[in-house]
């Protein structure tokens, strides 16, 4: 399939294949949590708390005794779920808006403009705070939040892909042939528009990720006993001088999630030769 | 009104004081400006023939032929198609009415979407306008139209940058042509082809032309071109019509059409000729004339040419001339 060929090709460079093994690595985890946990992630034993790694937990125990292991690996099923579900909804709204205000133009073009240059300026972690001392904490309003704070890029990137792409000639010529805003839009502007945004929308993942863990971390994301990253890095911080591999393996699992989406990206964008269009916006 | 059967043979395209203006600024720190790129223009286009507008870029030629389509709308003025007035209609009426008349554009390279096959793209005109075909018949609709501009079938499944300029233009016209319009609008349809491609694509659309007996209306910027194809020409400059030209062999007598011609150079060195170059410049088009718009450069201009703008007058034969002191 064409559409699958950048992906080729991102693969083919080591930097590519690496983080794209990593990445399905992750993704496993997630989709099969149950079946590589060797515990349940909320299981308590008392008496085993602090367990130092070894054969029998191989990442230790946290400070109720849980297996690290198996709550990192659930650990993913949230990060990944919440971060991709954010992200999805994010670039969805934001195509629809940006392509709204770039064909149409005019006071909602404006509106939208003013709207989203406004969450621009504050950095997405004040966005996703203030949202959620709005709408409560929990995962769901993590979702939310995460999907306004990113919401203005992708706006904005299709706002400028739009404007640009609906002044090229085979705009006039479909409308010639009596074809209405919704099929222009439709089936020609988004289409071309589309792959930045995609990779951008890959490339926020791996924000999303990092900001859910630092919700999580604040205790606003994912409540207990629901494995979280950020929340299982935050009640390490008390046992740091004790079991610092509470804080090690969560904060490492992050980062390597987070490490190789970029350099996946990093690879896609240059498999696709788009790095112009994305800095465009 | 005229009766149909007058209509049938008399004009397909009537235009009518046909005025256009943009404006930019009105913000909060630029005065609004506005300027007449169409400036009250007159106009039939007789049916079957190939009916020229030529001048130099930014004279309203392309403005004038989206007003014909409305691609935009006329700021005042008609245009009526086979005797329908075309602002008059609903847009799910503006849109069959499409069937029948369809442009090509200037630029083939971008005049298809890079992600549509040349088969999708022949296939759009159908899925725009609604028309339900099996895919039996698509598929000898679409065989049929490559064929007319002359590209082989094998062509159907390659995307347009895997074409050449003058092959883009092919499908083009053959797109244009799917929904078998009977008016054609040609918006410098060679200006960006070489020029062994332009004589190829001009002949395309000349028995074209024969064969599906079209009505032309071809805008250029080329007055030797639009002098051997079209049947009228007529001279535009800054968004007024100068002069219409009953035939190709009627020799101009504005001044502006003149030095039009006489930019062109001579191919053959026993008739080398003296280019006289015009004075002064272009006015800005935001600047309202009073008068000729052409008095600044014209080397016949009087006090009246630049108080007073002349009306177009016929001269008899068809040949119209907007002129105080036409060239004898």
């Amino acid at each position: 399939m064409a559409a699958l060929d950048p992906i080729r090709k991102a693969i083919r460079s080591p930097r590519g294949a690496g983080s794209a093994a990593v990445l399905v690595l992750v993704v496993a985890c997630a989709v099969f949590a149950p079946l590589l946990a060797p515990y349940a992630y909320d299981i308590q034993n008392l008496p085993g708390a602090n367990t130092e790694p070894g054969w029998a937990h191989w990442m230790g125990t946290d400070e109720f005794g849980r297996d690290l292991f198996s709550r990192i690996v659930y650990g993913a099923r949230t990060s990944l779920t919440v971060a991709i579900s954010a992200i999805s909804i994010s670039v969805a709204a934001g195509l629809t808006l940006g392509a709204m205000a770039g064909y149409f133009g005019g006071p909602f073009d404006r509106a939208v403009t003013a709207v989203v240059d406004l969450t621009w300026s504050f950095p997405e972690i004040l966005i996703a705070l203030i949202l959620i001392a709005i709408i409560g904490p929990g995962l769901e309003s993590t979702m939310v939040a995460i999907s306004i704070a990113y919401l203005a890029q992708f706006t904005r990137l299709t706002r400028a892909q739009i404007m640009a792409l609906k002044n090229e000639t085979y705009v006039e010529a479909t409308a010639n042939l009596g074809a209405g805003h919704f099929h222009i839009i439709f089936r020609h502007l988004l289409p071309n528009a589309l792959t930045p945004v995609i990779v951008a929308g890959m490339l926020a993942t791996g924000d999303a990720i990092i900001l859910e863990a630092t919700l999580g971390f604040f205790g606003l994301g994912a409540q207990p006993p629901t494995p979280s990253w950020g929340a299982m890095m935050s009640s390490g911080t008390a046992q740091i001088f004790i079991a610092p591999w509470i804080i090690i393996f969560p904060g490492l699992a992050i980062a390597l999630t987070v490490i190789a989406i970029n350099l996946f990206g990093d690879a896609l964008i240059e498999a696709l030769d788009i790095r112009n269009r994305l800095r465009s916006s | 009104m005229e009766s149909a059967a007058a209509m049938r043979e008399g004009d397909l395209v009537r235009i009518t004081g046909l005025t256009r203006e943009f404006s930019s600024g009105g913000g909060l720190m630029t005065p609004r400006r506005t300027m007449r790129a169409v400036n009250e223009v007159s106009l039939d286009v007789p049916r079957g023939k190939v009916t020229g507008v030529v001048g130099e870029s930014g004279c309203g030629k392309s403005t004038l032929a989206r007003l014909v389509l409305r691609l935009l709308d006329a700021t005042a003025g008609t245009v009526t198609f086979d005797g329908i007035d075309l602002a008059s209609l609903s847009p799910g009426q503006m849109r069959k009415l499409r069937r029948r008349m369809q442009m090509v554009f200037q630029d083939p390279y971008s005049a298809i979407d890079p992600r549509y096959t040349i088969r999708r793209a022949l296939l759009e005109p159908f899925q725009v306008q609604g028309v339900v075909q099996t895919a039996a018949e698509a598929r000898a609709t679409v065989d049929e139209l490559i064929s007319m501009v002359g590209l082989s079938p094998r062509m159907l499944s390659s995307f347009p940058h895997q074409l050449s300029g003058g092959q883009k233009q092919r499908v083009g016209i053959a797109r244009a042509l799917a929904l078998r319009p009977s008016f054609l609008v040609l918006d410098e349809p060679t200006a960006s082809l070489d020029v062994s491609i332009q004589a190829q694509i001009i002949d395309l659309l000349e028995s074209l032309k024969e064969e599906l007996g079209l009505t032309y209306l071809f805008i250029s910027h080329d007055l030797s071109l639009v002098r051997y194809f079209c049947d009228r020409v007529v001279v535009m400059y800054l968004g007024r019509a100068m002069e219409i030209l009953p035939g190709a062999k009627a020799q101009p007598r504005h001044h502006y059409a003149h030095a039009l011609l006489d930019s062109n150079f001579e191919p053959d060195p026993t008739q080398r000729k003296v280019i006289t170059m015009l004075a002064g410049e272009i006015p800005s088009p935001f600047a309202m004339i009073p008068g000729c718009a052409f008095a600044a450069r014209c080397p016949a201009a009087s006090d009246l040419c630049r108080r007073e703008r002349p009306a177009l007058e016929d001269l008899g034969g068809g040949h119209m001339i907007a002129c105080h002191h036409p060239k004898n």
